[in-house]
């Protein structure tokens, strides 16, 4: 679970955070794969 | 007569909302309101006799739906479907459990009552994201809707003590005397009334804060569910966060001494179990449970173990819904739950395992956008505000050294808040249309005395704040206590999800990219600028005032235009704008002000022109 909120916590930072006129959109879907892939080969951090 | 129906659907929605929320599910036998709950939420077969697989709550709301879908053609300009942001991954969402549901069926021995079952909540989510780009359109719908949180939050909480008073020899144990979701809709309303405090809201709204942060606050405690503390932890978590970006000055002024009070509780009540302890048993029972903690400790790390067993017997496609888990390892008897073999306590990761990693990737890029687009939004008022503080530290009377007269007039009429005195005869609407010349005012700087575009006082940017919040809450609640899979949490959370994706249009800005491109947002009910819409169009202003790049060209960071520049600007300046229709709107309404106000219209033109990159400002 920790990962998850870490997850969804950078998310909500880099929406803050990011330049204004930048588009970071693309790096919700890039973290969410990272995250998935991460649990995948390492289920004991589920 | 059709004309009305939108507002009848809106009212049937909004009952039906609050209904669900304040009305447990699955209360106990001896409560007669619980039984009332019951009735409302549970299917109509279980209580009238008929086989009709549809509770009264999922009727309503089909109901407002159809009433919507009535609306004739005068109707159908001024209440259009708002897509929002989010309308693409909620369809992939939509996608990966129609997947799901088909793989459970086709694998064998699925059960396709039982799968619809399951994914009841998430349907419920998905409706409940589409009423809002029904129903929802401008600041009015938005306080109904917070209004509407906070009486079932009130009712709920009421029943629960009065329970807790009436019932308390009936009562056998604390986690069947309360439904599991009261905790999370007693937290949302409790994020709210804080955010509505922080971040501005109704005057009425504020005041009935202090009515029911202590009773919801006093509900939690009697309820005694672990889970209700450590949900509300983690939202208030994210609440500072937003805090520190919107306004750090309150920050810095608040958060350290409230955290130094939370150490001091903690080590003051870290072995209390009576009522006032109960905040620090949620966290001290991950360390040391007691007898009763360590059973549902153990519950929850069994069925994990299952669970991880049950994915990796299908990690990519999951077992499908429908379809039963293997016990592994197995489980205390619960067969008097009939989704024992179906559903399990942890909802994460029972959406990879009946969904499989295309369910999960699907579920949690629609978190992390909503969590994403929802900052990204609060963060564009913030960037408004900076803009006007900027602006108003420019042009004050001390501090614009370098500002002519005309222009320092001109400018006090611009950044002035837009007010006048509320009358009951004078709408709002018209107030917006003809009074709207100040800029942009901070949500928490606002008051109910006066209307104006700019002035009034609504909860959107309050609600829009927890939407965000109850993201992580939501997951951390899902992790132990079947979030997923119960149709009021679904409800809340999917209104929230709706929110965020009709961020921008309910507080009347567009993202960077669109005002880039000078596109002008219509607003959805077509009455003119949403309260805090003429934040956006403050840097329009700027440029025509200042003689800058027009929102149709492209802006020039950190640059400083050339004395040619300048004078085709300002010679830009005193033309029509052509490039924007509310450019020459806004251009006549600050004229015509100044013209009131016994000036002449200014002539623009500074000696020294501001910066197209505005610094990190804000109004605390």
């Amino acid at each position: 679970m920790n990962y998850m909120l870490l997850f969804l916590f950078a998310c909500i930072i880099l929406g803050l955070w990011s330049p204004t006129k930048a588009k970071r959109g693309w790096i919700v879907a890039v973290l969410v794969v990272l995250l998935v892939a991460f649990l995948f080969v390492s289920p004991s951090h589920m | 007569m059709r004309v009305r129906i939108v507002k009848v659907a809106r009212r049937v929605l909004m009952v039906t909302i609050c209904l669900a929320l304040m009305f447990e599910a699955d209360g106990p036998d001896f409560d007669p309101w619980a039984q009332l709950g019951w009735r409302f939420q549970a299917d109509l077969s279980g209580w009238i006799g008929v086989h009709i697989i549809f509770s009264l709550f999922e009727i309503c709301l089909v109901a407002a739906i159809v009433l919507w879908f009535l609306r004739d053609q005068k109707a159908k300009r001024t209440s259009r479907f708002q897509r929002g942001i989010l309308l693409t991954p909620v369809l992939v969402f939509a996608g990966a459990l129609a997947f799901g549901i088909a793989n459970g069926l086709f694998r064998g021995g699925g059960n396709l009552t039982i799968a619809l079952w399951e994914v009841r909540g998430f349907l419920i989510l998905i409706a409940a994201y589409m009423v809002v780009g029904m129903f929802i359109h401008t600041d009015e719908h938005v306080n109904q809707l917070v209004w509407v949180i906070f009486i079932a939050a009130t009712v709920l909480a009421g029943e629960n003590i009065l329970r807790w008073l009436i019932f308390k020899d009936a009562i056998l144990s604390d986690d069947t005397a309360y439904d599991h979701t009261d905790s999370i809709i007693l937290v949302c309303a409790m994020l709210i009334g804080i955010s509505v405090l922080t971040y501005g809201g109704t005057r009425a709204q504020r005041r009935y804060m202090w009515l029911l942060l202590p009773l919801c606050s006093f509900c939690l405690l009697i309820m005694k569910r672990r889970a209700a503390f450590p949900v509300l932890a983690i939202g208030l978590v994210v609440l500072v966060i937003f805090l520190l970006r919107l306004r750090p000055r309150i920050f810095w002024r608040v958060v350290p001494p409230i955290a130094v009070v939370t150490a001091a509780y903690l080590a003051i009540f870290w072995n209390n179990s009576g009522t006032l302890g109960q905040p620090a048993r949620a966290i001290s029972s991950q360390f040391n449970p007691d007898p009763r903690d360590f059973a549902s400790n153990l519950y929850r790390m069994i069925e994990k173990a299952d669970i991880l067993a049950n994915i990796q017997q299908a990690p990519i496609t999951g077992l499908g819904f429908g379809q039963q888990f293997a016990m592994v390892y197995p489980l205390p008897n619960l067969s008097f739950w009939p989704f024992w073999h179906y559903t399990t306590h942890n909802a994460i990761l029972w959406v990879w395992m009946k969904g499989g990693v295309i369910g999960f990737l699907a579920f949690f890029w629609l978190l992390g956008c909503a969590a994403f687009y929802g900052a990204r939004v609060v963060e564009t008022q913030r960037e408004e505000w900076a803009l006007v503080a900027f602006l108003r530290k420019r042009f004050s009377r001390r501090g614009s050294r370098h500002a002519n007269g005309d222009a320092r007039q001109y400018a006090h009429l611009m950044l002035r808040p837009a007010t006048r005195d509320s009358k009951k005869s004078v709408t709002r609407k018209r107030a917006a249309a003809s009074q709207a010349v100040g800029l942009n005012v901070p949500a928490w700087e606002r008051s109910d005395d006066k209307t104006s575009a700019t002035a009034y006082r609504s909860g959107t940017l309050a609600i829009l704040v927890v939407a965000v919040c109850m993201i992580p809450v939501q997951v951390m609640f899902s992790y132990v206590d079947l979030g997923l899979t119960s149709e009021r949490t679904m409800l809340l959370f999917g209104l929230m999800l709706g929110l965020i994706g009709r961020g921008y249009m309910l507080l009347g800005v567009q993202p960077a990219e669109e005002r880039q491109r000078g596109e002008w947002r219509q607003t959805g009910n077509g009455t003119g600028p949403a309260p805090s819409q003429a934040g956006g169009e403050t840097k329009e202003l700027v440029r025509l005032l200042t003689g800058g790049p027009t929102s149709g060209e492209e802006a020039q960071p950190q640059s400083r235009p050339s004395a040619g520049q300048a004078r085709r600007a300002a010679t830009r300046q005193t033309q029509p704008a052509s490039t924007s229709s509310r450019g020459s709107k806004w251009q006549s309404a600050v004229r015509s002000s100044a013209e009131s106000s016994g000036d002449d219209t200014p002539t623009v033109g500074y000696d020294e022109l501001l910066p197209w990159e505005i610094p990190g400002k804000t109004l605390d």
